[in-house]
């Protein structure tokens, strides 16, 4: 404050300021309990905000817990069922002789093609005689490859099986006619030659791979393979022995059943169909249970999406002309400017209005999501965004405080016209308005997402599909950041833990639309417009600002990537 | 054992304690000023109970803003621009500050030879206090302030003719009123 110089002051003046200026006078005595009451109020409210804050968090907390002992126990659950049919692929060791027996006769008329007759059943001794001996015959290298397929297919039991086992797998690679033929290889026998310590090379395991993947269109289920089985169905004499190595091959589980049911071909028809009760039933009852578990898997999907977006902040600006603010508003009060700053201001803040633009904002989500129904699916998960918005100035505001005492004026903090809004403390008196070079300010808002929505697909074509969701998601504020490139203006940055005057959780809804393609039977991929509307204003207290405060919002791009969990296997 | 206490840094403490929600030194903090911005908030308010309205707001107001203070200022000053705002925003809010064009027809007395030491505060607070709002607060801010015409009038949205204008009218009306209770007084003195 201070006192023009050019104003003449007189004796009354003077007189009133000397007997005035340090008068004072007693307050009543309740008022300072009047204060205590409000300050205590204000504590209250503060409190209640942080406990609802806390609260927040809790929840958030809670759902990502139950959300990774879901994830746990998904996990958990597939490694035990793996654990179980790896061993379980290991149990019957006894019986592998007799299940062998049956093997290399299948797989050597499939691979000289010739037909299963041909072979008669007396000649079962001596190609298990050539599977044992691995020598004599012509076919030897082939034959007595054989065995060991089927031996790992159970187990792997034999010590000596590493090389024939990787001609079989050469072999049966080239032939898949006759894989076709006589059932096809599944992916446990892969996994129990893994586990039968078999020293392939690290080419060789690539290649076989790649040979079983050729194969695995053919693969079938225990059940499948019992049901479809003339053996199963009473013609099994004539063709026992090749649909037990067909057993072996497809399933490790169909082929203990099938191999122990070709352990008694000396029972009676009546034993043997006893038997087929039980072992069919025991082949229901593990495949069901693999099946149901399957299906329940394939509800639960992973995901990540990445969202390009426009935003817009909708911070109002203070009329120019604004009379002088609380000094509990956010906005500066009642600047004290010339005629010539005043239009000035007024011209800053026009551009303020035109120049504002939106920044590269996006947001990025890790997601899970599960199979409520068929085509429903809940979304949730964790997520950032970094919400920009931009402006070009030329002018510069310098704040001025004076002081009446000492005549004196402190400049403060240049600002560019935006941050002033911002400012929650001590009022200036006055300020500058000068124009400068043109340089960018930065308005950068990062947020923590917790979201969690709806999704709904629908079918458009075989790979195709089209999708629309909706959500809710609470944003706690990280960092709220505004840049000025020019080295006269301060930057203002606010943490988590300040005193912002940002608000700090702020609850959002999004829309969205789009189309998807389905890469694999795990992957697919999505892209569609998203709308995200903010439920509050970007200031906390929007009620004292000087201007109508908006809320904000953005309009984006939504591109996601889709892992089915349980399609994979 | 300290042999001097640094007043600057009692004031640091008791500035820290208030930010950090202390009651006891909020309480400090309020007897420290509570008489002299009662004062203050006195002269803008047309009675003694608004004027508790206007310090019982701008010191929650002092409260809440004190971890801005930036020390560039007697804090004295600081919480006297807080309580001057507050009394401000207080008589818009209650459409107080009305430009009135109601002229008051004053004689102009001269100053040459003027005094005030025969009245006491509250007389003069009285006088103060008599004044139409807009005339107070100009005079207010004027004569007893500090603020210069061009400041007042950017402060309460007029020109700065017209804050001249508003504070001549309201220093005639003040010097009437001394006037005639001079006057008065003579004449209560003769007759008795």
């Amino acid at each position: 404050m201070s006192s023009a110089a050019n104003d003449k002051r007189e004796q009354l003046e003077e007189e009133f300021r000397r007997r005035m200026h340090d008068a004072e006078a007693t307050p009543s005595a309740d008022l300072w309990a009047r204060i205590d009451h409000t300050l205590t109020m204000q504590e209250n409210s503060v409190y209640k905000s942080r406990m609802v804050l806390y609260r927040q968090l809790a929840a958030a907390c809670f759902v990502l817990f139950v959300l990774a002992g879901a994830l746990f126990m998904y996990q958990f659950s597939k490694d035990t069922n793996q654990g179980s049919l790896a061993t379980t692929g290991q149990l019957p060791t006894a019986a592998a002789p007799e299940t062998t027996k049956a093997a290399p006769e299948a797989l050597a008329a499939a691979a000289t093609k010739i037909p299963a007759a041909q072979v008669p059943g007396e000649a079962m001794p001596q190609a298990a005689a050539a599977g044992s001996t691995r020598k004599n015959n012509a076919t030897a290298p082939v034959l007595a490859s054989v065995p060991s397929v089927s031996a790992a297919g159970v187990g792997a039991r034999t010590a000596n099986a590493s090389q024939p086992a990787d001609k079989a797998y050469t072999y049966m690679a080239g032939l898949p006619e006759n894989a076709a033929q006589s059932g096809s290889i599944t992916a446990g026998i892969a996994r129990s030659l893994t586990d039968s310590k078999l020293r392939l090379s690290a080419g060789e395991a690539g290649r076989h791979r790649t040979a079983f993947a050729s194969l695995q269109p053919f693969y079938q289920t225990a059940r499948q393979s019992i049901a479809a089985t003339p053996f199963l169905q009473g013609s099994h004499h004539t063709s026992r022995a090749p649909l037990g190595a067909q057993q072996l091959l497809r399933n490790p589980v169909a082929g203990l059943v099938a191999a122990n049911v070709i352990q008694e071909p000396g029972t009676t028809s009546s034993t043997e169909g006893a038997a087929y009760k039980q072992q069919q039933e025991l082949a229901l009852v593990l495949n069901g249970k693999k099946e149901s578990e399957s299906s329940s898997d394939s509800r639960w999907t992973v995901g990540m999406a990445y969202a390009p977006s426009y935003f817009e902040q909708n911070i109002g600006m203070p009329d120019p002309m604004a009379g002088t603010a609380s000094m509990f508003s956010l906005a500066a009060g009642a600047p004290a400017i010339s005629t010539f700053d005043a239009q000035q201001k007024e011209k800053k803040q026009e551009e303020y209005a035109d120049n504002t633009d939106p920044g590269f904002s996006f947001s990025f989500d890790a997601r899970l999501g599960f199979k409520l129904a068929k085509r429903l699916k809940l979304l949730t998960g964790v997520g950032y965004a970094q919400n920009t918005a931009r402006t070009k100035s030329n002018y510069i505001i310098r704040p001025l405080l004076g002081e009446p005492q000492r005549s004196e004026r402190v400049v403060l903090e240049p600002a560019t016209a935006f941050l002033p809004t911002f400012s929650n403390g001590f009022s200036p008196d006055s300020m500058s308005i000068a124009s400068t070079d043109v340089y960018n300010v930065q308005y950068r808002y990062r947020h923590l997402t917790l979201p969690v929505g709806l999704q709904y697909e629908g079918r458009l074509s075989k790979d195709w599909y089209w999708y629309a969701g909706s959500g809710v998601a609470a944003n706690f504020l990280i960092q709220s950041t505004i840049m000025a490139s020019n080295d006269e203006v301060s930057d203002v940055n606010f943490n988590s833990g300040d005193d912002s005057p940002f608000r700090k959780v702020q609850l959002s809804g999004n829309v969205s639309m789009g189309v998807g393609k389905r890469l694999s039977n795990a992957v697919s991929v999505s892209v569609g417009p998203e709308f995200r509307g903010y439920f509050n204003t970007l200031l906390a207290e929007p009620d004292n600002a000087l201007a109508p405060q908006g809320k904000p919002y953005t309009i984006g791009l939504n591109m996601a990537l889709n892992y089915d969990l349980g399609s994979s296997r | 054992m300290k042999l001097f206490t640094n007043p600057r840094s009692d004031e640091d403490k008791l500035i820290e304690g208030c930010i950090a929600g202390k009651r006891d030194m909020q309480r400090r903090l309020y007897d420290l000023y509570a008489k002299k911005m009662m004062a203050v908030c006195l002269r803008y308010a047309p009675t003694t109970f608004e004027a508790e309205d206007i310090m019982q707001d701008a010191f929650i107001k002092v409260y809440a803003n004190l971890q801005n203070f930036k020390k560039d200022c007697p804090l004295e000053f600081w919480v006297r621009k807080i309580m001057v705002n507050t009394a401000l925003k207080h008589l818009r809010s209650k459409q107080l500050l009305t430009v009135s064009h109601e002229a008051e027809e004053v004689a102009s007395v001269s100053s040459d030879s003027f005094s005030l030491s025969g009245y006491s505060m509250e007389e003069l607070l009285g006088m103060i206090q008599s004044l139409a709002p807009r005339y107070r607060m100009v005079f207010n801010l004027y004569a007893i302030e500090g603020y210069n015409h061009k400041e007042i009038g950017e402060m309460l949205d007029i020109s700065e003719g017209t804050s001249k204008s508003q504070y001549s009218r309201a220093r005639a009306i003040l010097q009437g009123i001394i006037t005639r209770q001079e006057e008065n007084y003579k004449k209560h003195v003769i007759s008795s």
